[in-house]
């Protein structure tokens, strides 16, 4: 369904007019459509089932059903709309150069204005995923009249990306106006948007929009906004700190939620902001407060340390000294679970488990506090930041691919031991004589149950009519049962010949048995390699874990000798007092 | 005192760095033959799934059975149960994102089985919530003829506006 709007053409027009002559390469953004009903608009039933999986993000399913659909010709009313969806399945099943070939053919061929829109929207989607913003923006502005409605939403939140990625902030402002109320793309847009505006020097306009995304988390507090509200917060007291305003930095610092992944670096800011604007008795509650997580967090690490110098300054040494001391054994330990950790990552199938089972450690909130109970959770806390680096995220992404891969084809090398199970025992089976001599025996058979059935029928007769009740059932049960012999029995005497498998089909079995070996192996090649350079990042991440805990580690060894060396020199000058000048 | 917050301590940054491009590069040189491999083994799937429906659901004697959705308005789907030949075949519980998927127009393969030519009877059994979220179970029925090719059957949920409630049909393709 296409969008048909009047206000949206005055709106792009007046945009247009606005912008297009000074920005070439600026996209505008379109309102969104109410919902189409899409049921409507099946026709195929294995066109549906393939949005049935493809709905879900089942694209691998949804690719396999597309191949069969056209390989069986049953994509009969879908043709044009079926190739575009299989475009769009294999851009997210991760092969963008296959998709890429189909949008083009797509665009060459004389196919509806919507479907080539929708091809021009996917190249741009495609050429932006690749890195490429320019050939992105150039693909989306082809699209012409109407955004169809299944892909308006997106299309908004993409060209509002490209012109801010393309410091068109005016344009992409005016965008934001368009996007959905309520859209979750809108705080996203509103944070991209500050963070381009700050680098750009805009202080003022980046402060507005970061205040709007913690407005919007008021009105829709879950925890995805919360989250993000926590990081506008802190990049707007980050602004003021900038400017040397500790104490609007303070006031933002104040309302992150002392909960939740960004809370650390927000405590630890408020810290030091405390420290700076000498309210030390301020910064100790925030210290306190980070000094109770865990070690293998930077920022525990950090206010480990700088809560005993605190305590030093005010004077207070030998909770000074403590702090040192509890600091030295949590740094000790830390530095062995990074021990730890490092043989973990060694283990033969802990990256498969721990691809596998990221989501679910990334989903529990409190997973950094909470005790490991696998072995390679214990790997999870360090890991943190590398989680959200782009390579890290692409080796991880087409390993868990690859595993899902390794299982497919584990499923179907269970399955060809299956197939060729049934394959031989057709082969060995029923010819025209074993059936013949089958039927005699089951007819004997048969002459033989139902002279015994009469006989008890008669023996039956005999009893009371009260017994002979309780057998009336029986006997009607085993004369249905009868009924059904003989059904079966013409049913077999029908058959002229034995089905018999033909020699194409176990060639055919045969050949793509070999196939999914030949699979199989290339799968945990790809693998193998893959593990090797998720190894070599992860212990490159555990470097500068272990690194950061041993200078903390030498800081905190200083602190306590500072303290000794101080009280040692106190002892020293209570004695020479107490005692006088030695000779 | 010095913190790394301050100074901004470059604690194992270079070999960070250095393992980050490996990765990189090695997923880039990786990245043709994984694109490869997945092609591969989606065309392996298909081919795997044309051979085992020949040897296991040949077409002459092949039925399935589809579960649509048109609106959605009146019926929360919970589950299906379905009986062929007063025989119980398949039961199937929705999650959210099923259900979302059939209200987006997909069509769920339910059930695929061999039945010979010939007269057949099909229930299925739909339970789920109705109007104002109550409860609401509703059964239907159909008798059909199987003929020589294969046979494709499709219960159907669609909201009925006049009657403000939803309507199960089963429909013989």
């Amino acid at each position: 369904m296409s969008l048909s709007n009047g206000s949206r053409i005055v709106i792009i027009n007046v945009i247009k007019s606005m912008f297009t002559r000074l920005l070439p390469l600026l996209i505008l953004a379109t309102v969104i459509a109410p919902t189409s009903l899409l049921a409507a608009s099946v026709k195929d039933l294995k066109y549906g089932s393939i949005l049935f999986d493809y709905y879900q993000q089942e694209y691998f399913k949804a690719l396999v059903g597309y191949e069969y659909a056209k390989a069986t010709n049953e994509l009969v009313n879908n043709g044009d709309e079926a190739r575009l969806l299989q475009g769009g399945m294999t851009l997210s099943y991760g092969l963008p150069d296959q998709a890429q070939l189909i949008f083009t053919e797509l665009l060459n061929e004389s196919v509806p204005q919507e479907t080539r829109n929708k091809a021009w929207f996917y190249l741009g989607k495609l050429y932006y995923q690749k890195g490429d913003i320019d050939s992105a923006a150039s693909n989306l502005g082809r699209v012409q009249g109407n955004v169809p409605a299944e892909v308006a939403d997106e299309f908004n939140y993409l060209a509002t990306l490209i012109n801010i990625k393309n410091n068109h902030f005016d344009a992409a402002e005016s965008a934001l106006k368009f996007v959905g109320k309520d859209s979750v793309y809108e705080p996203y847009l509103l944070f991209n948007l500050a963070i381009s505006q700050l680098a750009s020097g805009e202080v003022e306009a980046c402060r507005q929009n970061l205040i709007k995304v913690t407005e919007f988390a008021k009105s829709k507090p879950e925890e995805e906004y919360l989250v993000l509200a926590d990081r506008a917060k802190q990049a707007l007291a980050h602004t003021y700190v900038q400017e040397n305003n500790l104490l609007m930095a303070w006031q933002y610092l104040q309302n992150v939620r002392t909960t939740g992944l960004y809370s650390n670096r927000a405590l630890l800011s408020y810290g030091w902001t405390a420290i700076k604007l000498k309210q030390f008795d301020q910064a100790i509650p925030a210290l306190r407060a980070l000094n109770k997580r865990s070690i293998s967090i930077p920022e525990v690490q950090e206010a480990k340390v700088l809560l005993g110098h605190l305590y030093e300054q005010k004077g207070a040494t030998r909770t000074a000294l403590k702090q040192y001391l509890l600091a030295e054994k949590a740094f000790k330990e830390g530095v062995a679970s990074i021990l730890h950790a490092r043989k973990v990552i060694s283990g033969q199938r802990i990256p498969e488990e721990f691809v596998v089972n990221l989501d679910a450690m990334m989903d529990e909130t409190d997973w950094y506090g909470s005790e490991p109970s696998i072995d390679y959770t214990k790997l999870t806390p360090f890991l943190v930041e590398l989680m959200s680096s782009n390579p890290f995220h692409s080796v991880i992404k087409e390993l868990r691919d690859l595993y899902a891969l390794r299982k497919n084809l584990d499923y179907w090398e269970r399955q060809a031991v299956e197939h060729q199970l049934i394959i031989r025992h057709r082969q060995q089976g029923l010819t025209s004589t074993k059936i013949q001599s089958f039927l005699k025996k089951a007819e004997t058979n048969k002459e033989r149950l139902e002279n015994e059935i009469s006989d008890l029928r008669l023996h039956t007769m005999t009893l009371d009519i009260e017994e002979q009740d309780r057998f009336s059932s029986l006997i009607e049960a085993t004369d249905k049962s009868f009924e059904f012999l003989d059904d079966k029995l013409t049913k077999v005497k029908a058959i002229k010949e034995p089905f018999k498998q033909s020699e194409k089909n176990i060639l055919w079995a045969d050949k793509l048995h070999k196939r999914i070996k030949q699979k199989l192996a290339k799968t945990d090649s790809l693998i193998n390699k893959l593990e090797n350079v998720m190894r070599i990042v992860v212990n490159a991440e555990l470097d500068n874990h272990d690194e950061r805990m041993r200078y903390y580690w030498a800081q905190a060894r200083l602190g306590k000798a500072r303290l000794y060396d101080k009280t040692l020199n106190n002892i020293q000058n209570e004695q020479i007092e107490t005692n006088g000048a030695q000779p | 005192m010095s913190f790394a917050a301050e100074s901004q301590i470059n604690f194992a940054q270079d070999a960070k760095a250095k393992g980050a491009q490996a990765a990189l590069n090695t997923v880039k040189k990786l990245s043709n033959e994984i694109q490869q491999l997945k092609s591969e083994v989606v065309d392996l799937n298909k081919d795997l799934r044309l051979m085992e429906e020949e040897l296991l659901f040949p077409t002459s004697t092949q039925a399935t059975v589809f579960v649509s959705l048109d609106i959605g308005k009146f019926f929360t789907l919970e589950s299906v149960k379905l009986k062929l030949d007063e025989r119980q075949v398949a039961t199937h519980l929705y999650s959210e994102k099923q259900r979302q998927s059939l209200a987006r127009g997909g069509v769920q393969r339910l059930h695929m089985t061999n039945l010979n030519q010939g007269k057949h009877t099909l229930s299925a059994f739909f339970t789920g919530l109705g109007p104002n979220g109550r409860p609401y179970k509703r059964a239907s029925e159909l008798t059909f003829i199987k003929g020589k090719g294969s046979q494709y059957i499709e219960l159907i949920i669609i909201d009925d506006l006049d009657k403000q409630e939803p309507n199960f049909v089963i429909k013989q393709w």
